[in-house]
């Protein structure tokens, strides 16, 4: 493989191909040219226009003139030319150079909406499977030429292009820096999303909670750019990744800086109120059936015993079972096509409901606090959070049935200390709490209106910390 | 190496806890629909002047049928060998946490009701809001009847009583309220009488308490002057009989509220002058006297009358208490206020209370007279 | 990016560190011992503690930010060094897990009387231990989060207003109380564990502005506890607030909410919070000792160490009286040693001092 120097050989690259029924290898006798590629990953519009139609009007002798073009890019490395037909160029060989021209152009996704982060008003463009669609997706939203690009790759067999995004002037190097390293850093064969991308970045593999935020939205990434954050686009992947992260980010959505301050910020309360519901109301009702009955209002007391006293498992046991049908029928409602999985919330929320009340399973207390529980983690914009959200409930569910509010209690400062100990490219990942900075509790609590949010976030450690204004 | 052999460790400490706790070595637990839930607690004399205990319990039926209510009594010294007695008569644990009410028949409530309080508060698992009431006549004849429009008795008491607190017909006497003015110098505490009256239960009262003796008993006539001499009094209503000759009859004030202020002068004689002022505000909500509403100087006269009312009524009670030497009013903590803390110290309260002039002067005013005038007399002519 | 101890975080941690178990009954002492309005001792124990901490700070000030346990290994020997971090770790190890056994015996006493305290003190230990081995920076984190879940408490004093009453509180002035310097120390208690600040030194940034912040906590906590002191001696008559043990736990119980009742079962378990941070800060300083007794050993190991140790010291106490007495002891002891040793430390600076100049000239 070491034939950098060696003039590469159609044989040569014909043999690296060898049993590759996809490549195409066309011959052009009277310019006694080869061309090499694949057809599936070109442009056929381009193939046309670009070499097709010039081919057809030289003559042989004329070629050697055509091919001085810039956009035939002579290559006389062999692992520059393979990689190059992998990538969609095409490769043309004639006496004994090689020329690679860009034909890139594989049948893609169009833009559509975002299925996962649905919006009701702003943009609703999401990003594709296609890398450069992305990239063109946050240019035109971001004109500026401070928005650097930089491409790496991953994986040692996959070899996809990664590209990292930040805005030079607002952006701190340290995090480009450090982000660029890791990704460096990667030594697997394969990685499919960068989904899977990010968790071979974490700071701490051995966590419940996404340490950078994904998102299939453009706006979103814009926003975080112009933050001073760090965004890494994956090719074949529609989920763009950005980074530092706080935990509060996973509560903010792009919606709530299309509507006015006040009901943005309502918003956002809610979703906070929606996070403590989720994650201890079930917990919160074993806690009391099961030790502090004294807790109970005298008006709730009797409904709460008539609806128990059927009921033969302790009330963990009871919530674990509501708990476990309810991932149940929300796992199988994703994995079904969505006219089955209305069907499947019909069976769940009634039939099982209904019934399981009926039989003495649970008591219909339990079902509300479950069903609410559950509402409330999908109104969590970010799916892969409200996922860890319910899964921490598990755990405080089992420690409020075995200690009441005490093992509750634990839970909680388990989780507060679980969460303090996680950073997000090695910066604080519960940001506004601690490190302690009220100024940007006006845009991870509330919705400031946009007369206060004058400062970048103190996460991204910006040296231009004020918002438009660019340092020239 | 070391820090993953830590984490190890904690899991390994976690589940096993977990598992033994799970696994039913639990015995802590108090699952809901386990227990025998105590409402209300009674406390009687018999003839032998042994105290007898009854408990209202909330009891599920076995198999789900419907919640309701138990009544066990048991003979004991105390509250707590009570229970010991009562739980031998039910299926399932006797608990306190969500007991409500305690009631206390005349005789227990005139031996003390020191050592009854005293053994509720060190439970830590009842509430300091538990109600402290006084019946008059058996407590277990009154939680044992059953009153057709109210199937829960001990609810149904409780219920009352809690109406009763909000509308500011009683005030709200539980056992911090009751401990807190037992143990503070200078104010005795009160609590309200229950009482069984055919098909209903009705409020008879306030109880007097001289320490945590029962020394005497105020009509419910004068519910509103306590409450008013108490603290601030919100949205009530007072009914009024007018005797003065020109305005005769009698007036309903509505949405009244009264602010209070004490003021203590000496005597030159030793002794004390404690002065009520009493500011009440009202709306004329019934009127049948002959003094024209409309006329501004006539409401003055009514102003005045019901101030009068008010003042008279409210030296009476504060006799009725001095008479049974119970400080319940608080005067002696308006006193002592008043003077230094070595004079505090060296009178005697106790004898100096009959001796103190009470005066109250009360300042009413009528924000409205409702929405008419007066329906003029047909004329005949 | 090397982590450092923001001034925030300082007198959040200080905060924490300083109100625990001993407010609960703060109350009721400040009643026994200074009777009459006797809230106003809690302004006064503030201000001692205010004092205190301006020592701590020239201690500080003078050793440049250098720790306590330089400061000492310059001027006296090795030998005598080393059993001295010992006392001092196991003292303060001892007190740390004496705090947290108080709570759980607490606890136990209001929600868990047969459950077993061994089961509740060991899941106590875990979690302090789990937060010990995260490093002074993630507990000062911690320390904040825990903090924001507990401040929002003081708002409930809100829920008192009904049966406040001014003329309770009587206008004499510290009457009828007996022993008040005794007192006064014993309810110092509940102010101790700022001094632990001094093992913290090293590890903040360098400006001027933390010592401040250790002040800011400390004020953090002396209102607190003046607010709901002064609740307390407005809710309670005097006679009730001597007899009562926990007068805080029976306010708080008396709290009723539409959807809730005997909210003192739950905000208690929010205590939890903060006697973990008091708990795990002192097994940190007790653990700092000792790592500069053997600077080789595993910090991690010697945390659960210590921690076991501690566990074991625990179970030894099995009485509230006897745990209460022990803790009163090792509190007097914590008062002496917060005064003392900065002293101490001061003299032993103004020596070096004095020596730097001397081998100069």
């Amino acid at each position: 493989m070491t034939a950098n120097h060696k003039p590469v050989t159609l044989e040569y690259v014909l043999h690296e191909f060898e049993q590759c029924v996809d490549l195409i290898h066309r011959n052009f006798p009277m310019l006694s040219a080869d061309m090499v590629y694949f057809d599936h990953l070109i442009d056929k519009d381009a193939m046309e226009r670009e070499v097709l139609q010039p081919f057809a009007n030289v003559q042989a002798d004329e070629l050697d003139h055509l091919l001085k073009d810039t956009r035939f890019k002579p290559s006389s490395s062999s692992k520059e030319i393979i990689e190059g037909i992998l990538k969609g160029d095409a490769a043309i060989f004639h006496e004994s150079s090689v020329y690679l021209v860009s034909l890139y152009g594989p049948s893609s996704r169009p833009i559509e909406q975002s299925e996962t982060e649905a919006v009701i008003i702003g943009p609703h463009d999401a990003f594709t499977e296609s890398a450069f669609t992305n990239l063109s997706l946050i240019r035109r939203k971001l004109k500026s030429s401070h928005l650097k690009v930089i491409q790496l790759s991953v994986g040692e067999v996959a070899k996809s292009d990664v590209f990292v995004l930040y805005i030079d002037g607002i952006v701190n190097m340290e995090f480009v820096n450090e982000m660029i390293k890791r990704i460096r850093d990667i030594e697997v064969d394969i990685i499919t999303d960068s989904n899977m991308l990010v968790q071979h970045i974490d700071d701490y593999p051995n966590t419940i909670f996404p340490l950078f935020l994904t998102t299939e939205r453009p706006d979103l990434i814009v926003s975080k750019l112009s933050g001073g954050r760090v965004a890494v686009i994956m090719d074949e992947s529609p989920s763009v990744i950005s980074g530092p992260t706080s935990l509060f980010e996973f509560f903010t959505s792009p919606d709530d800086y299309y509507q006015r301050w006040i009901i943005g910020t309502a918003t956002r309360i809610l979703r906070y109120i929606a996070f403590i519901i989720t994650i201890t109301f079930t917990a919160v009702y074993v806690a009391i059936t099961t030790y502090h009955y004294e807790m109970i209002p005298e008006n709730l007391l009797y409904t709460l015993i008539e609806s128990r006293s059927r009921v033969p498992f302790p009330p963990v046991f009871e919530a674990l079972l509501m708990e476990v049908t309810i991932e149940l029928l929300r796992e199988a409602g994703a994995r079904l096509p969505s006219k089955i999985g209305q069907t499947i919330g019909i069976v769940g929320g009634i039939v099982i409901g209904q019934a399981a009340v009926q039989a003495g399973l649970t008591s219909n207390i339990l079902i509300i606090a479950v069903a609410l529980s559950a509402i409330a983690s999908f109104v969590i914009p970010s799916y892969v959070m409200s996922a860890s959200i319910r899964f921490a409930r598990f755990f405080l569910i089992i420690l409020a049935g075995i200690w009441g509010n005490f093992g509750l209690m634990i839970g909680i400062s388990i989780l507060v200390i679980h969460l303090s100990k996680l950073t997000s490219l090695g910066s604080s990942y519960i940001s506004p709490i601690a490190p302690l900075n009220f100024q940007d509790w006006k845009d991870s609590f509330i919705r400031g209106p946009f007369w206060m949010l004058k400062d970048r976030p103190a996460q991204s450690r910006t040296h231009n910390k004020v918002r438009n204004k660019m340092k020239r | 190496m070391s820090k993953r052999g830590l984490k190890l460790f904690f899991v390994c400490v976690v589940l096993l806890g977990s598992v033994l706790q799970m696994t039913g070595c639990n015995k802590s637990q108090r699952i809901l629909e386990k227990l025998a839930i105590d409402h209300t607690i009674g406390y009687d004399l018999d003839d032998e002047q042994k105290l007898s205990v009854t408990a209202a319990i909330i009891n599920q039926g076995e198999g789900g049928s419907e919640v309701k209510q138990e009544l066990i009594t048991a003979e004991a010294d105390s509250s707590k060998e009570a229970k010991i007695k009562l739980s031998r008569q039910t299926s399932r644990n006797i608990v306190s946490g969500q007991l409500r009410n305690t009631m206390y028949s005349m005789d227990v409530a005139s031996q003390g009701i020191r050592k009854l309080i005293e053994n509720l508060v060190r439970d830590p698992s009842i509430s300091p809001r538990v109600k402290i009431t006084v019946v008059n006549g058996s407590v277990q004849e009154l939680l044992s009847s059953k009153f057709p429009n109210h199937p829960n008795t001990s609810q149904y008491v409780d219920h009352l009583l809690e109406k009763n607190w909000k509308n500011q017909n009683i005030p709200q006497v539980n056992i911090y309220q009751f401990t807190r003015d037992y143990l503070d110098d200078g104010v005795d505490p009160v609590a309200p009488i229950v009482r069984k009256k055919g098909d209903n239960v009705i409020v008879d009262g306030l109880a007097l308490f001289k320490d945590d003796k029962y020394v005497g008993k105020l009509s419910p006539d004068y519910n509103m002057l306590f409450a008013m001499s108490r603290g601030k009094y919100r949205q009530g209503e007072i009914y009024i009989k007018l005797d003065q000759n020109d305005s005769d009859g009698a007036v309903m004030l509505g949405t009244v509220s009264s602010d209070k202020k004490f003021k203590v002068w000496r005597k030159r004689s030793g002794g004390f002058v404690v002065e009520l002022f009493l500011e009440v505000k009202g709306d004329i909500m019934e009127y049948t006297g002959n003094v024209l509403l409309s006329n501004h100087k006539d409401i003055i006269t009514i102003e005045h009358g019901i101030s009068k009312y008010i003042s008279n009524k409210m030296e009476d009670m504060v006799d009725i208490m001095k008479d049974k030497r119970a400080d319940n009013v608080g005067l002696g903590k308006q006193v002592r206020n008043s003077i230094s803390y070595k004079e505090w110290k060296n009178i005697n309260w106790d004898e100096l209370y009959p001796e103190v002039t009470f005066r109250c002067t009360v300042n009413t005013k009528i924000k409205s007279t409702g929405e008419i005038l007066e329906i003029p007399v047909p004329s005949r002519e | 990016m090397k982590e450092r101890l923001y001034s925030t975080h300082i007198a959040l941690l200080v905060f924490m560190i300083q109100t625990g178990v001993a407010a609960l009954s703060l109350s009721r002492k400040a009643a026994v011992y200074f009777g009459t309005n006797g809230w106003l001792s809690i302004l006064i124990l503030g201000c001692v503690a205010a004092i205190n901490i301006v020592l701590i700070s020239v201690v500080n000030r003078l050793g440049n930010g250098m720790s306590v346990f330089e400061i000492m290994e310059k001027s006296i020997p090795r030998f005598i060094v080393i059993p001295i971090y010992l006392l001092l770790a196991a003292y303060l190890a001892a007190i740390g897990c004496l705090v947290g056994k108080q709570y759980i015996h607490i606890f136990q006493l209001i929600a868990f009387p047969t459950a077993s305290p061994l089961m509740l003190q060991g899941c106590f230990d875990v979690l302090v231990l789990f937060l010990v081995i995260k490093g002074i920076y993630n507990i000062s984190k911690a320390a904040t989060v825990f903090s924001f879940l507990i401040l929002w408490m003081v708002f409930l004093l809100f829920a008192f207003s009904n049966d406040f009453e001014f003329e309770r509180m009587t206008p004499f002035v510290f009457k009828g109380g007996r022993d008040m310097l005794e007192g006064a120390v014993d309810m110092f208690a509940a102010f101790v564990g700022y001094e632990l600040i001094l093992f913290v030194m090293p590890y903040a940034d360098r400006s001027k502005k933390w010592m401040r912040s250790v002040q800011i906590g400390n004020l953090m906590t002396t209102l607190t506890y003046f607010s709901f002191v002064f609740i307390s001696f407005g809710f309670f008559s005097l006679g009730q607030l001597k007899i009562m043990i926990y007068p805080l736990l029976d306010m708080l119980a008396y709290i009723q909410l539409p959807f809730v009742e005997r909210l003192e079962n739950i905000l208690f378990s929010f205590l939890l919070f903060t006697v973990v941070v008091t708990s795990t800060m002192y097994t940190w300083s007790a653990g700092e000792a000792v790592h500069h007794v053997f600077p080789k050993a595993n910090r991690n190991i010697m945390a659960l160490f210590i921690v076991f140790i501690t566990f074991l010291l625990s179970i030894l106490p099995d009485t509230l009286y006897k745990l209460e007495l022990w803790l009163k002891i090792l509190s007097y002891g914590e008062a002496a040693f917060s005064f003392a040793f900065p002293i101490f430390l001061i003299l032993l600076l103004l020596i070096q001092g004095r020596m730097g100049v001397k081998n100069r000239v």
